[in-house]
C-alpha cells in the first residue's frame, strides 16, 4: 500500500504551468470553466461531459495496466468515484485537468497491481471490439503537458523509453522488467528514475521557455 | 558524497519508485521521514510526472486505445448520478450529528503500522471470517436513540421498512482496542444498494490526517472488501448517523468493517479493523 501525505498531490502551486498549444482557438464558454470546476458545482450535465470526455482515456490507461477486463472495469468506477470526491479540490491554476485525473488514476491503478499483482487477461468479445475502436481522447491533442512529455519520449533512446514504458503505461514491476530484460534490478530502478527525472526538467525547462516568451510579449 | 547530498538521492530515487509501481509501508514511513529533513523535493512531482509520461505513452499508442464499454459507461453514469444527488453537503452533516454530550475531544490519527493485515486473507478469507463472526458474537440490540435530524434519520427509517433490510449492530466484542465502547448499527438494503452507519462512542478524527473508512464484506461478489466511504467524527459529538457509500453493487454482506485509514481512504487497507457488523440471517 501507498504512504502518501497528499492523496492527489494538488494542494500546492504548480511548478509547472499550464499552456495550450491551441492557443489561437476561440475558446467556447463551456471552454472558459473547466469540466471539473462544473463537475464539483453539482452541475449534472458537466459529469456527462466529463464522462464523454475522459470516460476513454481513464479506461485505456486501466485497460493497458492492469490487463484484466475485468479488474479494470472496478478501478475505473473506484477512480471515478475518487474524481467525484475530489472534484472541489481541482484549481486550474494549480494543474490541468488531465494531470488531475491521471494522477488519480495512477495512484488507484498502482494500488491495486501491488495488492493483487497482474491477473491474466480475457478477452472478450468487448475486448475485441475496443481494440477495433481506437479512442485516443482529441483533448489529449490540446494539451501542452502531454506534447512535451512525448516530445521528449521520442527524443529518448528506445532501451530507456522502453523501460519507462514497461514500467510506468504496461504495470509491470521492477523485478518482472529485470527479468523481462536480463538486466539488474538496481539498473532498472536507476533507469526508471533518471528517465523521470528527464521528462520532469524538460517539462520545467519548456514551462520556463514559456514564461519568459510570455514576459516577452508583455 | 554529503549526508545532505545522500539524504536528496535516496528520496529521489524512493519518490521514483513510488512514482512507478508504490512503496511497502516501511519504505512509505522512510520517505515521509526524508521529506522532514528539508531535501527541497515536493513528494509529488515525481507521481505527476509519472502520470503524464504515462498518458503520453497512451497518446503514442493509440492503437492500443479503447472506447469504454457502453455498459460500464452507463453503470458510471449511474454511480455519478447517486452520488451527486445523495452528497450531503457540509451543513447536513453538522445538521445530523446528535450532540448531547460533549465528549472529551480526542483526535483519531491513522495507525502508523498494521495490527493485522487483514485483507491478505485467503480467498476465502472473508467468508470463514464472517461465518466466525456470527458463531461467536453476541450480537448487541440496538439501544441508541434515532438522530433528531429528521433528514438523514428519516431517510434511515424509510430504509428500514425495506422488506430486505438488514440490521447490524457493531460487536462490540471483537472491537479494537479502544473501542469496545463503539456502539450503534448498519442499516442496509440490497435492493436499494443504500444504507447507514449510526455510531456513537467512536473518537473523533483530524480530517487532515486520517479518515474513517468502511468496508462491505460480500464474499458472494468478491473475496475483498468492498470500499463503503470515508467518513469522519467531529469532536464533542455523541451520535453520527453516515450514508454508506459504497463504490461497487453489494448483493449480500456479510459484514461491516471500519478502518483509520489516510485522508481519502485507500483501495486495500492494512487494518486494523477497529469495529465490524457482522449480518445475522
Amino acid at each position: 500500500m501507498i504512504a502518501v501525505t497528499q492523496p492527489y498531490g494538488m494542494a500546492r502551486p504548480r511548478a509547472l504551468k499550464q499552456r495550450t498549444v491551441a492557443a489561437s482557438r476561440e475558446p467556447s464558454l463551456s471552454e472558459e470553466k473547466p469540466i471539473l470546476e462544473r463537475v464539483a458545482e453539482g452541475d449534472q450535465a458537466a459529469v456527462g461531459d466529463f464522462i464523454s470526455r475522459y470516460g476513454d482515456l481513464v479506461w485505456s490507461l486501466a485497460r493497458r495496466y492492469l490487463g484484466n477486463h475485468a479488474e479494470a472495469e472496478d478501478a475505473v468506477q473506484e477512480i471515478f468515484i475518487e474524481i467525484w470526491k475530489n472534484a472541489g479540490r481541482y484549481d486550474r491554476n494549480v494543474a490541468s485537468e488531465v494531470a488531475f485525473i491521471s494522477t488519480i488514476t495512477r495512484r488507484r491503478l498502482i494500488d491495486r497491481l501491488r495488492q493483487f499483482g497482474r491477473r491474466p487477461g480475457m478477452e472478450s468479445i468487448d475486448d475485441q471490439i475496443g481494440a477495433n475502436q481506437p479512442a485516443v481522447p482529441t483533448t489529449l491533442d490540446d494539451d501542452a503537458e502531454v506534447a512535451q512529455v512525448e516530445r521528449v519520449l521520442l527524443g529518448m533512446e528506445p532501451k530507456h523509453r522502453e523501460i519507462l514504458s514497461m514500467s510506468l503505461y504496461e504495470g509491470y514491476s521492477h523485478s518482472e522488467i529485470a527479468s523481462a530484460l536480463d538486466m539488474p534490478l538496481g539498473t532498472v530502478k536507476t533507469r526508471v528514475r533518471r528517465g523521470l527525472m528527464h521528462v520532469r526538467e524538460q517539462l520545467k525547462l519548456a514551462d520556463e521557455l514559456d514564461g519568459s516568451a510570455e514576459g516577452t510579449s508583455a | 558524497m554529503s549526508q545532505s547530498s545522500q539524504k536528496i538521492d535516496r528520496l529521489e530515487q524512493l519518490l521514483a519508485d513510488e512514482a512507478s509501481y508504490g512503496l511497502d509501508p516501511a519504505t512509505g514511513a522512510e520517505v515521509e521521514e526524508l521529506m522532514q529533513s528539508g531535501t527541497g523535493l515536493e513528494r509529488d512531482d515525481f507521481m505527476r510526472v509519472a502520470s503524464l509520461t504515462q498518458v503520453g505513452l497512451l497518446h503514442q499508442d493509440r492503437q492500443s486505445a479503447e472506447r469504454m464499454p457502453a455498459e460500464l459507461r452507463e453503470k458510471i453514469s449511474q454511480q455519478a448520478r447517486d452520488f451527486f444527488s445523495q452528497r450531503p453537503t457540509q451543513k447536513e452533516f453538522s445538521s445530523v450529528t446528535d450532540i448531547k454530550s460533549a465528549r472529551k475531544p480526542h483526535e483519531a490519527s491513522a495507525p502508523a503500522a498494521p495490527a493485522r493485515n487483514w485483507l491478505n486473507a485467503d480467498r476465502a478469507g472473508w467468508a470463514v471470517a464472517a461465518t466466525l463472526l456470527l458463531a461467536l458474537f453476541v450480537l448487541r440490540p440496538d439501544q441508541a436513540p434515532p438522530s433528531a435530524e429528521p433528514s438523514l434519520t428519516q431517510q434511515r427509517a424509510a430504509l428500514m421498512a425495506s422488506a430486505d433490510t438488514v440490521i447490524a449492530p457493531w460487536a462490540t466484542g471483537i472491537a479494537a482496542d479502544g473501542y469496545e465502547e463503539v456502539t450503534g448499527d448498519v442499516v442496509w438494503s440490497d435492493s436499494e444498494q443504500a444504507g447507514y452507519m449510526r455510531l456513537s462512542g467512536l473518537v473523533a478524527n483530524n480530517a487532515d490526517s486520517a479518515q474513517y473508512q468502511l468496508w462491505i464484506v460480500d464474499p458472494d461478489r468478491d473475496e475483498r472488501p468492498v470500499d463503503g466511504g470515508v467518513f469522519d467524527v467531529p469532536a464533542g459529538v455523541d451520535e453520527v448517523i453516515i450514508p454508506i457509500d459504497s463504490k461497487l453493487d453489494i448483493s449480500a454482506p456479510a459484514a461491516f468493517a471500519i478502518t483509520l485509514e489516510q485522508p481519502g481512504g485507500v483501495v486495500v487497507s492494512a487494518g486494523p479493523l477497529l469495529v465490524v457488523a457482522p449480518v445475522t440471517g
